[in-house]
């Protein structure tokens, strides 16, 4: 529908049915149609200036189906200004498409699931179940009218401050809510990539290139000095380099947001406009805060640089002691869990052990954020772990953020970024720094099981191929009290195949007595013998703590390596009555049996024993790198009790 | 496995020991070596005293 518009008289058209609104291109006045007119209703402020590549005319397409860019509508809010596009798909249907820091996300009007809800009951971290999902809120806020632009589907154009609230789940799914009426309006959708919505007819055609927007120079309110904005549009908060006065970059006048008095200086270790190449797209440091927590009256500081890409938004590198990690803002929530009684996340199929809660602290910033940022800002800041993998939650009473780290080297960082300099050495152990030994106890233990099995196989060849053959076996009695000659001669036996060992066995009714018994193993034919002692003794009873037993009746005896021939054992029974414990003579029945070539089991066990020095010794630094690595955090006491928590990374 | 090839070559030369001891035929007892036992000794085997000392042993009881 063409029309003029009654103001400037200009050419106005409402391209998609239903659109209620639209914006005059020439005078910007709003124009509301109705079923029998349109009128004018006001005039659109001066929009600020925007980063983000979509305009209206932009064209996509969102599962499968084409959409246009209809209109807009701009919003400011603590934190800082996002647009939200109203799309319009080729069938008529309408729905939004959420631009914030280059966050996308593509939502449509729900009918609100009850009534007399109102914002108080909403906080951060709260799980609401809605449409069978539970969703987190994750931000609420209010949030004020700043412009419309182009056709939207309702009038809107007379507001001053919204109250918001955005919830996400632990998948992609999105929703917001929004109170400026009754009942509230809600929105149902879900986070979107960039590139998935395969836009065209973009401000700029080159949706993967590096930061295009000139960088703008204006003087700082404060002290004068020249302020540099590279990310014009995205910026929300800059910090002037001279006098550490923070200021409002979305206003062209530089608003001062807070006189900082700065007690020190840092120099960024990364200078500030470096472009560094991260994912295949080139990425432009602009701003870095240091932020500090304090553990037992100990303050640890650490750095955060603010990288900015025109179309992925921002992400963070964080730097403590030389330690950096690649920080990235998360979507989707991770889900609660517990590992091994302490409190976790599974987010990405991974699973984050809790390491530590603190309050951090903004101490100093220069550069430009996102973000209105203050020194003396405090959040809540929340690790989990699972190197080189880490999520951080940090949580005001208004939002909870969460942010997924990977450890990086330095070099590695020095490297994309082309610097000339050396980057900080890496001091002590980092709570996601993976471990240089990660595999070694993996495969220490491998090795050892190998080596265990083939020990295994060994012993099970012996039984299989040892003969283990009884060659002679004998009952006999021996009768102490009988004075006559105890020794006697067994008859000749034949030790076959090999030379191998020879095993004799007494076993015996003995009770509460012992026998001594001396033998000689004696070849026939060549007069040489193997001579040895053994004893039996066993002793039972019964007192007040029951029965008891000490010895034993039967004894094994083996001979290493006799020759094969026939033999004959010589054996000569002995007791003596013992003058401090005397006791009767012993009458004992008694079984010699020989047995050859037998597997011996346990040398196998000693052997066992003698490969687990080795791997254990090869464990040993994993297990203090992961002690060190959890001594910096929340469970530094209890390490000892949750070493394989710590090193189960490597198990 | 070869992340570790010293403590593979020690376990692999202790299994190929091991495996060689057994074969051989392993003991745990340390007898006496004697030659030249007189073949009487099966006529009269009370009359042969060739055994070294005299074990201590076990007269006890709880």
């Amino acid at each position: 529908m063409k029309a003029f518009c009654s103001n400037c008289g200009g050419g106005i058209e409402f391209r998609f049915d239903k659109s209620v609104q639209t914006t005059c291109g020439y005078c910007q006045s709003i124009i509301v149609r109705t079923d029998v007119d349109m009128r004018i209703v006001g005039k659109v402020a001066e929009l600020p200036p925007s980063m983000s590549p979509i305009q209206l005319g932009t064209e996509g397409k969102y599962k499968g189906k084409a959409f246009s860019v209809a209109g807009r509508i701009i919003y400011d809010w603590d934190q800082g200004s996002w647009n939200e596009w109203h799309i319009v798909f080729q069938d008529g249907r309408s729905a939004w498409l959420s631009d914030a820091q280059a966050e996308y996300a593509v939502t449509t009007s729900a009918p609100f699931p009850s009534a007399g809800v109102t914002p108080e009951q909403f906080t951060a971290g709260r799980i609401v179940p809605m449409a069978g999902k539970e969703f987190t809120v994750s931000v609420k806020t209010r949030a004020h009218y700043r412009g419309v632009e182009g056709e939207l589907p309702f009038e809107y154009w007379n507001k001053n401050e919204i109250q918001l609230v955005d919830l996400r789940t632990t998948g992609a799914e999105f929703a917001s809510i929004d109170f400026s009426e009754t009942p509230p309006l809600l929105f149902f959708g879900e986070t979107v990539e960039f590139q998935d919505l395969a836009l065209t007819n973009l401000k700029r055609e080159d949706p993967l290139g590096g930061p295009r927007a000139s960088a703008t120079a204006l003087s700082c309110p404060q002290c004068g000095a020249a302020v540099e904005i590279r990310a014009q549009g995205q910026t929300i908060s800059v910090v002037c380099g001279s006098c550490s006065s923070v200021l409002d970059a979305s206003s062209p006048a530089l608003q001062i947001l807070e006189r900082v008095h700065a007690q020190k200086r840092v120099e960024p270790a990364i200078p500030l406009g470096a472009k560094g190449k991260f994912d295949g797209e080139i990425w432009q440091n602009v701003g870095m805060q240091c932020r500090a927590i304090t553990v037992d009256a100990v303050s640890y500081e650490w750095r955060e640089y603010v990288l900015f890409n025109e179309h992925r938004g921002f992400r963070y590198l964080t730097e403590y002691d030389g330690h950096w990690n690649d920080v990235r803002p998360i979507k989707n929530l991770p889900v609660l869990a517990t590992s091994k009684g302490r409190s976790a996340l599974i987010w990405m199929d991974r699973t984050y052990k809790h390491f530590q809660k603190a309050e951090a602290e903004t101490t100093y910033v220069v550069g430009e954020f996102p973000w209105r940022v203050r020194v003396g800002e405090k959040v809540m800041a929340e690790d989990f772990v699972s190197p080189p993998y880490m999520l951080s939650s940090e949580r005001t009473a208004d939002e909870v953020t969460w942010s997924s780290g990977e450890y990086v080297a330095g070099s590695d960082i020095w490297q994309r970024f082309g610097l000339k300099t050396e980057p900080p050495a890496a001091k002590g152990v980092y709570s996601n720094q993976p471990s240089p030994y990660l595999g070694n106890n993996r495969s220490a233990w491998a090795t050892f099981g190998l080596l265990a099995a083939l020990l295994f196989g060994s012993y099970l060849l012996a039984r299989m191929f040892m003969g283990n053959q009884v060659v002679f076996e004998q009952q006999y009695r021996f009768d102490a009290s009988n004075k006559g000659e105890a020794s006697f001669v067994t008859p000749v036996f034949e030790l076959p195949g090999r030379a191998s060992n020879v095993e004799t066995t007494i076993a015996s009714d003995l009770q509460n007595s012992w026998v001594y018994f001396n033998l000689a193993l004696v070849n026939e034919e060549t007069g040489q013998a193997l001579e040895w002692g053994r004893e039996l003794s066993y002793y039972s009873g019964r007192d007040s703590d029951g029965n008891w037993s000490e010895g034993g009746r039967t004894d094994r005896a083996k001979l290493a390596h006799v020759p094969a021939g026939r033999y004959y054992l010589r054996v000569e029974p002995e007791w003596q009555p013992d003058s401090s414990s005397p006791a009767a003579a012993p009458q004992v029945n008694y079984t010699i049996s020989v047995k050859r070539d037998v597997p011996v089991f346990w040398p196998y066990l000693v052997a066992l024993g003698l490969l687990l020095v080795p791997a254990m010794a090869i464990c040993i630094p994993a297990f203090n790198f992961e002690a060190a690595r959890w001594q910096e955090s929340d469970y530094a006491a209890s390490f000892g009790s949750s070493s394989s928590s710590g090193g189960d990374d490597d198990d | 496995m070869t992340k570790h090839p010293k403590f593979l070559g020690f376990g692999l030369l202790l299994v190929t020991g091991l495996t060689g001891m057994q074969w051989y035929g392993l003991g745990n007892v340390n007898p006496n070596e004697l030659k030249n036992v007189p073949k009487t000794i099966r006529d009269n085997p009370g009359a042969w005293r060739s055994h070294y000392g005299y074990s201590p042993r076990y007269v006890g009881g709880k």
